[in-house]
């Protein structure tokens, strides 16, 4: 049976490969290699050259850098849109199409998610209403996010109207796409949970669409779970359901885009009222169906831990064959659905950090982090072998980590390994204590010698300082930038605030901290929580991100407290618009959450959090000391706002919360 | 807050580009008698209707206006294809449901 469905891989590869290289149109006459002089026959001829005849003539050369081009028209799928000399290359334009694309991506991905084990499950299949349900949201939001549309489609029209084959179409598509779910992937509910790390590597993003397969994958059961309603459950749905009318009638900026870049298929493109509506549901609906599948599944730790480390090693694989070509590149993001293409090239960027396979170095170290800190446990604590392919594996890991560079979850990685060290190999508990509390010291004294150019003062203004200074201040001609720059040397926030409080350019949230980080009512046993944040900011070289959050996070009171909307960051982008065009997001999970729900819900779960970790607080669980390592990372970074690391998130306080243990 | 709507016409924006000129569509709004100028600094871009109608304009409100009005940049294409792909998905789901049902009575 295996044998027989990597057949079906092979085929469903084979069958992607055809259509994206145009093969079923690349007879006709012989085309010229292509140069400057026949660069203009070339861009007379838009969509008459195959790519495959393309690539036949002229090879898989440097000079060419082939990028997709989605507003084409259907027939011009795998051909040649349009070539344009850059420098000493050439940009190569192939055409594709968002209804091809639909179909062969998901052919593709159903047939790998076919390779997993059916099982009988207890859950009543109500299909063809969950289906009904399923595709109805995913083709509204077809017509909600009509800018984005617009953009990427060139028949595109949100109007229901005889004739727009392209949209009537795209409904028939999420259907047939929402059945296959449900006949493909219903019979494996059981297991599905146990392959959730593969979203690190297939990442089941549609090229030319804000829609992510595993999304309408997780909104699907999410209908199932809520068919099981208990007291807890409804009141939870019934006060999200309040906050999700706040969100939808809330006065705001309206913008009818959002360049999704990297978070494409988990982050809306709009805020208008109808997205805002469906992208809640979405949430809601993603949430519940992450928990059924979690209940419901068969916890294999022997798979999930299989699947972390062959994910990982393919993740750092096709990361470096990605990075030679920059064609196999191109391929690799169609193939995978990823959200950006693959780094080209081995060099690192800033920070000295290489990104590989992944959209974010950040997200993909965490990542790796957690797989050594998993095998760590599996070697040293559970004391099984590994069969030679898993050292291979792991090896791999090791330099996708090493390139990722992130220092945050090394250290946190060095710290959860040294506890459980230390907890397995000291029987004596004084011993043991002791030693944790010397581990403590030598860490508060390194830290001091580290951070003793600053003092506390200047580290606890620092993120106010770093918000003021990225304001847009220097926008206003009648404010003297010298006098501004004066006050901020001197750091003397209370004439700053007091001089520029009442114009535009500051955002309230920065009018808010620097407001409570001078205020004198401050409770004098306790330290400002402003200076707390600013130290914290200093101390993890988060001040200037932080100060930019601030800086351009500009709520009304209602908003800063019950949030704009789950995946609405276009009024955060826009209202002071500080980032001309760069996706530059808050880098923290933390702050991203507020902007999504407000600081009340995102203080109820952290307190949530506490409350589950302190409760099962056990130092022989793995599932505590991996909460404990993603809590720690995700303060820091943003990797909440990517799905793989939001379903694995859940996925591990839920195994916590019911203290399945996963030996 | 003020609640604005940007609504961005990015056809216009694609076929026409950035409007570096003074003069903006809501200049010309319903005025029949507009006459369009030629701006030097206009690429001369050539547009098409989709009863077959091909035009030159030399500004980029010209442009704009017929963007506007349905025009586009490409020629439309003479078959449409996403016709094609509709009844294609029409008749692979009929196909499909009709096989399954007898090959389940068939097992049965």
């Amino acid at each position: 049976m295996q044998t027989k469905q990597y057949k079906v891989i092979a085929l469903s590869v084979l069958l992607i490969t055809v259509a994206l290289l145009g093969l079923p149109y690349s007879g006709g006459d012989e085309i010229m290699p292509l140069s400057n002089e026949t660069l203009l026959t070339y861009q007379s001829s838009s969509c008459e050259v195959s790519l495959f005849k393309f690539l036949l003539t002229n090879g898989l050369s440097d000079m060419f850098t082939f990028k997709f081009d989605s507003y084409s028209n259907m027939d011009c799928f795998g051909k040649i849109k349009y070539i344009e000399p850059v420098k000493d290359s050439y940009l190569v334009l192939v055409g594709t199409h968002t209804l091809i694309n639909l179909l062969l991506q998901s052919i593709f991905w159903l047939t790998i998610i076919g390779l997993i084990k059916k099982e009988k499950t207890n859950v009543g299949n109500y299909s063809i209403f969950i289906i009904l349900l399923t595709s109805s949201i995913f083709s509204s939001l077809f017509i909600t996010e009509n800018n984005y549309n617009a953009f990427k489609n060139t028949t595109y029209s949100p109007k229901l109207e005889p004739g727009n084959y392209l949209t009537f179409s795209y409904f028939l598509s999420i259907l047939l796409i929402v059945f296959f779910i449900n006949k493909i992937l219903f019979v494996r509910m059981k297991s599905l949970i146990n392959y959730f790390p593969y979203l690190f590597l297939i990442g089941g993003v549609y090229q030319n669409l804000n829609l992510n397969f595993f999304v309408i994958v997780f909104v699907f059961f999410g209908f199932y779970n809520l068919l099981k309603l208990n007291w807890s459950k409804s009141i939870i749905s019934i006060i999200y359901f309040l906050m999700t009318a706040f969100w939808v009638v809330s006065e705001r900026n309206q913008y009818g885009y959002f360049d999704v870049d990297k978070l494409r298929g988990f982050v809306s493109s709009s805020n208008n009222s109808l997205s805002i509506l469906l992208w809640s549901l979405i949430f809601f609906l993603i949430v519940n169906g992450i928990l059924l599948l979690i209940k419901e599944g068969n916890a294999n730790f022997e798979l999930l831990f299989d699947n972390f480390l062959k994910s990982s090693f393919f993740i750092v694989f096709f990361g470096l064959v990605a990075s030679f070509s920059n064609f196999i590149n191109l391929s690799i993001f169609y193939l995978f659905g990823q959200n950006k293409q693959s780094k080209l090239g081995l060099d690192s960027v800033a920070g000295n950090t290489w990104r590989g396979f992944s959209p974010s170095a950040e997200g993909i170290g965490e990542f790796y982090g957690l797989v050594l800190f998993i095998s760590f446990w599996v070697l040293f604590v559970q004391k099984r072998k590994f069969d030679n392919a898993q050292y291979i594996y792991l090896i791999f890991t090791f330099y996708g980590f090493f390139r990722a560079n992130n220092i945050a979850a090394l250290i946190t990685l060095m710290l959860v390994i040294t506890l459980i060290f230390l907890y397995k190999n000291i029987a004596d508990v004084r011993l043991r204590n002791t030693l944790y509390l010397f581990l403590a010291t030598i860490f508060i004294i390194s830290s001091y010698f580290i951070l003793r150019q600053n003092t506390y003062a200047e580290m606890g203004s620092g993120v106010v300082f770093e918000g003021w200074q990225n304001s847009r201040l220097s926008d206003v001609p009648e404010i003297n930038m010298d006098i501004v720059g004066d006050h901020l040397k001197g750091k003397d926030f209370k004439t700053l605030l007091e001089t520029y409080k009442n114009t535009d350019v500051i955002s309230s949230s920065l009018l808010a901290i620097t407001n409570t980080l001078i205020s004198e009512n401050n409770i004098r046993i306790l330290p400002n929580p402003i200076a707390v944040i600013g130290t914290a900011g200093v101390f993890i070289n988060r001040a200037e991100k932080w100060g930019l959050f601030f800086a351009s996070y500009d709520p009304s009171l209602s908003t800063a407290l019950l949030g704009s909307g789950p995946f609405n960051i276009s009024n955060y982008y826009y209202d002071q618009n500080l980032f001309d065009g760069s996706l530059i997001l808050p880098h923290s999970s933390i702050f991203s959450y507020v902007i999504y729900l407000g600081i009340i819900p995102v203080l109820f779960l952290i307190i949530y959090l506490l409350f589950v970790v302190f409760k099962n607080f056990n130092l022989n669980d793995l599932n505590f000391y991996v909460v404990l390592y993603l809590s720690i990372n995700l303060l820091k970074s943003d990797s909440l706002l990517y799905f793989p690391s939001f379903v694995m998130f859940l996925y591990f306080i839920r195994r916590l919360k019911e203290k399945k243990e996963l030996n | 807050m003020m609640a604005t709507l940007f609504n961005i016409d990015f056809k216009i924006d694609k076929i026409c580009g950035e409007n570096n000129s003074l003069v903006t569509l809501s200049d010309v709004g319903n005025n029949p008698n507009f006459i369009f100028r030629n701006d030097p600094n206009f690429e001369l871009i050539t547009l098409y209707s989709a009863d077959g109608g091909k035009i030159n304009v030399n500004s980029w409100v010209e442009c704009a206006n017929y963007v506007s009005g349905g025009w586009t940049n490409g020629i439309f294409p003479t078959v449409n294809y996403e016709s094609y792909f509709f009844y294609f998905l029409i008749f692979s789901s009929l196909t499909y449901s009709i096989i399954s049902n007898i090959y389940k009575k068939y097992a049965d």
